[in-house]
């Protein structure tokens, strides 16, 4: 079973032992050299905060389930943690070249493994591809 | 709604915090319900009750997006609840109906199969 980021951004996220609900999920955290979703954040700014992929222990249509604490907001900042969301970023090979946006990316919700980026107007990259995602371009080798 | 006695009723200063002051989590009217694998069923129209005795909810009457019909569930112990929402086992997705008749089944094959806890 695959999922895109797009269809699951704007998702409740409900914590699972108390049923309360955190907020929506604003944007997928991705660690590019082991082709993995490693958390999600809830909300956006200051009040931002954050999930390590680990946590989620249901992955539905209509919601996420989380267990455990969110991580504070200043774990999630993009330049701090090394993490990065790829949607809407440039999308660049190793020498250089644009080739377009991310339009959408597609992972299997089971292992967190990424498996294609989706340019627009392009045809989909195999995520075995990817070599970086950084708060300016995604990096991909299409040789 | 038939009581035993008009001594049964209190005055709101004077009766238990459960009845007179409840959490705000306790009313799960209105409340989604989803199961522990994110999928919503619903949300909570109703409360099925079984008369007599201690009056025990056995099962909600949902309403389903894109459905006008009443559909019901079982009720199972819930993972959790609150102001939000309910949850609820994937499983009890096996035992919606939309037979109110038939729902005293759904409810026996439910604890049958999971228990009345399950």
């Amino acid at each position: 079973m695959s999922a895109s980021f797009r269809s699951a951004i704007g998702r409740s996220v409900v914590g699972r032992d108390d049923a309360e609900a955190v907020g929506d999920l604003s944007r997928f955290l991705v660690d590019a050299s082991s082709r993995k979703v490693v958390g999600f954040v809830v909300g956006s700014g200051r009040k931002a905060t954050a999930y390590g992929w680990g946590q989620v222990t249901g992955f539905g249509p209509d919601a996420v389930l989380v267990q455990g604490p969110q991580a504070e907001p200043a774990q999630v900042d993009d330049a701090g943690s090394g993490l990065n969301d790829p949607l809407d970023k440039r999308l660049l090979m190793v020498l250089g070249e644009e080739v377009g946006t991310v339009a959408d990316v597609e992972f299997d919700p089971d292992s967190a493994e990424v498996l294609r980026l989706l340019p627009d107007g392009g045809e989909p990259i195999d995520a075995r591809q990817l070599r970086g995602v950084g708060s300016y371009a995604v990096v991909v080798d299409l040789s | 709604m038939i009581v035993n006695a008009s001594e049964c009723l209190a005055k709101p200063d004077e009766a238990p915090d459960a009845v007179a002051a409840p959490d705000g989590n306790r009313d799960v009217l209105g409340n989604e319900v989803i199961t522990e694998g994110g999928t919503k069923l619903g949300t909570v129209k109703d409360l099925i009750l079984f008369l007599g005795g201690d009056g025990e909810v056995v099962g909600y009457e949902l309403q389903r997006e894109g459905s006008k019909e009443a559909w019901f569930i079982p009720r199972p112990a819930q993972l959790a609840i609150s102001g939000d929402a309910l949850l609820v086992p994937d499983q009890i997705d096996d035992y919606i109906s939309d037979d109110f008749s038939g729902f005293g089944g759904s409810v026996d094959k439910f604890r049958a199969d999971h228990g009345a806890t399950a």
